[in-house]
């Protein structure tokens, strides 16, 4: 068996994102090796119906992980509704109440910095549209531990404020649009 | 800045910290302990190890650094669910008797003052007995003080209305100079320990509320809460976590869980006490 290149793609999103991940879980392959973490912008207060949502077109189990909860490849992880994202270096997510960072919580900035931090080179980073900076900062982070960044093309985003605010501070490994990068993914992975 | 530590200093630093303040840091989750220590040295301008352990000899400067790993940023009524299956608990098995409820480990008044607006709407708030631990003084005077952002007190109210309070979130507070203070008389017969999650009351309780305080801790250390929860509840009491925790597997056998959504715990009664 070979063993893939990387250890995890995480991914942020916020305004028109849902349609995105959606479509691009649904694109990925039935044996898609290794675990995806989801940070969305969303509402506090509705604490279901996303990841339900998120289920009916992925091929992947889609979760929201509880607090410690292990870290599996192959599965789907969305950032649960106000509470931080953290991954630790034991291999299992952390959460938090802390306050929110870019107005949000979760914020992709936090998921996206811890993975990083414990992933290194290993980790694919995505940022799709949306109408803040939030992720700019971790997607810095990830390019810094010489990790994958890839934008959604700012012409097929909802809001291009986002990936646009990554390319300020980073040039990203690659500027793709949402099929493309499903496309990439399955082949990255092998 | 802790962003230079790596991991093993990190874990020496954590376990120095733990014995000169005698709070779990060494049992903190990587990234919280990391996140924590490199935003307060920054917040202060500390450049070296050396210069935070000289400094943490100082009483109130070490109260600080307590407090501030302390995570306070919640809401009132948090989770409206949850306190609305409460506010069924207490009506249907407290109404008429005493009983006591202990929070391990509250970082701000909000959870508290939840609770006090319960009791006070179901009118058994003379009847509670309610425990809490604060890791640090000025943690405690803030709390007993009911100081409260105004804010957030739109969140607040939404979360109230949620919760189907029976009165307006208004009747509970004062305009202060520093935004709002919550109705102290409500705190009059509270206990308050300057104690960190592992100092048991001195008696048993019927009810803890511990939500969201384990985030910051390791699974190991869930394990070591997990018994002083076990050890400090009465048989047949309600233990309530943060709606994304859950207890260990070995617990199964000494807990049912009666809400999956909202996380309520209910010590099986046949267990002796």
């Amino acid at each position: 068996m070979i063993r893939p290149k990387y250890k995890a793609v995480v991914i942020g999103g916020s305004a028109g994102s849902f349609s995105v991940v959606s479509k691009l879980l649904s694109q990925l392959r039935e044996d898609f090796p290794l675990p995806v973490i989801i940070c969305l912008h969303r509402l506090k207060h509705v604490r279901s119906g996303l990841v339900e949502s998120i289920r009916l077109k992925s091929k992947l189990e889609v979760i929201e992980p509880n607090d410690k909860e292990q870290i599996t490849a192959g599965k789907v992880y969305l950032a649960p509704s106000n509470y931080h994202m953290f991954v630790e270096y034991d291999g299992t997510f952390s959460l938090s109440t802390e306050k929110p960072l870019n107005h949000s919580r979760p914020s992709i900035d936090h998921t996206l910095t811890s993975a990083a931090y414990v992933y290194r080179n290993k980790l694919i980073g995505i940022v799709l549209t949306g109408a803040n900076k939030d992720g700019a900062k971790g997607m810095k982070d990830i390019a810094d531990k010489k990790g994958v960044t890839i934008i959604q093309d700012p012409k097929t985003c909802e809001m291009d404020t986002m990936p646009k605010s990554v390319a300020r501070l980073i040039k990203p490994d690659k500027v793709l649009s949402p099929e493309e990068i499903s496309k990439y993914l399955n082949q990255l992975a092998i | 800045m802790a962003l230079g530590f790596n991991i093993s200093e990190l874990r020496v630093l954590s376990e120095q910290l733990s014995e000169k303040l005698n709070l779990p840091f060494k049992h903190m989750t990587h990234s919280f302990f990391k996140r924590r220590l490199s935003q307060f040295i920054e917040m202060h301008g500390i450049r070296k190890v050396d210069s935070l352990m000289e400094q943490l000899d100082n009483e109130e400067f070490a109260d600080e650094f307590c407090h501030f790993f302390s995570v306070k940023t919640t809401e009132l009524f948090r989770d409206a669910g949850f306190w609305r299956h409460l506010r069924k608990i207490i009506s249907e098995y407290y109404s008429g008797s005493n009983f006591k409820v202990w929070f391990p480990d509250v970082s701000s008044g909000e959870e508290l003052y939840s609770l006090m607006i319960l009791l006070k709407e179901l009118n058994s708030h003379t009847r509670a007995t309610v425990i809490i631990n604060n890791t640090s003084e000025i943690g405690c005077n803030k709390i007993i003080e009911g100081q409260l952002s105004s804010k957030k007190m739109d969140v607040n109210a939404y979360n109230y209305k949620r919760f189907e309070g029976s009165h307006s979130l208004e009747d509970y507070f004062e305009n202060s100079e520093d935004g709002l203070k919550f109705d102290i008389s409500l705190l009059e017969k509270i206990t308050v320990k300057k104690a960190g999650i592992e100092v048991m009351p001195d008696e048993r309780c019927d009810l803890i509320i511990m939500r969201n305080s384990m985030l910051y801790f390791t699974r190991d250390y869930h394990q070591v809460v997990k018994e002083i929860v076990d050890k400090s509840l009465v048989s047949g009491g309600y233990l309530c976590l943060g709606v994304k925790e859950q207890l260990a597997s070995p617990y199964d056998n000494r807990f049912e869980c009666i809400d999956v959504k909202e996380k309520i715990y209910n010590k099986f009664k046949f267990l002796r006490d």
